[in-house]
């Protein structure tokens, strides 16, 4: 079975991949399983809160993310669509013209 | 004197057919300096999410133009972008967009830059004409920072860089459009004499 480093601040510290399963299952399932507190203040503890971080985080990106393309997007469409008088080279004079 | 507008009230504007098709709106007011006339007028699609059209109107198929809507006989009338950009439709290769560019009088002057162009419709041949342009000041005309209209002769001098005008148009100055035709008239009909 494979194990993982613990992120730094808890030197020494290795979780195996059934507290990693645990984290996400056993806690919401069963809170009151005393089996799995001593977990709870571990790696796996921790890396809720790191996730509970990065699920914030997620979104703060994304939303910003989202406002600058919304808003690149919009100030290239009012670019091409923006208008200009355009001076030409004399050729053919026009005609006709409203009736 | 024809009826006075601002480009800027024709952009935007839709283009409609007889058969009440909105077919795109204004996008540029393409002219020709030689006489100042309007030779076409570039497309932009309706909608938020639309760009340029490849379709544009020459002035020879505008049959109506007025404060809401540009007036064609119907889709067929549109050319392709291409005839109008590079010279093989009604006026010659562009040159650039004038917006911004700088007035210059013929003796080295800078009257400032430009804001507006202000177009007379509905001339003796029915003709569309640039009269004038609307400029931001140069601070060193020391008429403050209020834009100001200057008429133009028919002939132009013009770059996309550089608008040359007879130093006599700075003569003519205005900041109120419903004179300003009348300050046209003045400003051609002393170029005249002179000429």
């Amino acid at each position: 079975m494979s194990d993982h480093r613990a992120p730094a601040g808890i030197a020494g510290r290795r979780c195996l991949d059934d507290e990693v399963t645990l984290e996400s299952s056993t806690p919401k399932l069963n809170p009151g399983n005393q089996q799995n507190t001593p977990r709870l203040g571990g790696w796996t503890c921790h890396r809720e809160e790191v996730m509970a971080m990065e699920w914030w985080l997620w979104l703060i990106i994304i939303i910003v993310v989202i406002v600058v393309l919304v808003g690149g997007f919009l100030a290239i469409q009012a670019r091409r669509r923006s208008g200009g008088v355009i001076i030409t080279d004399p050729g053919q004079p026009p005609s006709g013209g409203p009736r | 004197m024809s009826t006075l507008l601002r480009a800027s009230d024709l952009a935007k504007l839709p283009v409609v057919t007889f058969a009440g098709e909105a077919v795109g709106q204004i996008k540029d007011i393409v002219y020709t300096p030689d006489g100042g006339q309007i030779s076409a007028f570039t497309l932009a699609g309706r909608g938020l999410f639309a760009g340029p059209l490849k379709t544009a109107v020459p002035w020879g198929s505008v049959t109506g133009l007025g404060p809401d809507a540009l007036i064609i006989e119907s889709e067929a009338r549109l050319v392709g972008l291409d005839e109008i950009m590079t010279g093989q439709g009604p006026a010659g290769p562009t040159r650039g967009d004038v917006l911004n560019s700088q007035v210059l009088t013929d003796q080295g002057t800078a009257l400032g830059t430009v804001a507006d162009v202000i177009i007379g419709i509905g001339g003796p041949n029915g003709q569309a004409d640039i009269v004038g342009y609307e400029i931001d000041p140069a601070d060193t005309l020391g008429r403050g920072r209020q834009r100001l209209l200057i008429p133009l002769p028919d002939t132009l001098a013009a770059s996309a860089e550089h608008l040359m005008v007879p130093a006599a148009a700075a003569d003519y100055l205005t900041d109120d459009l419903t004179a300003f035709g009348g300050a046209v008239d003045a400003f051609r009909t002393q170029l005249g004499a002179d000429t």
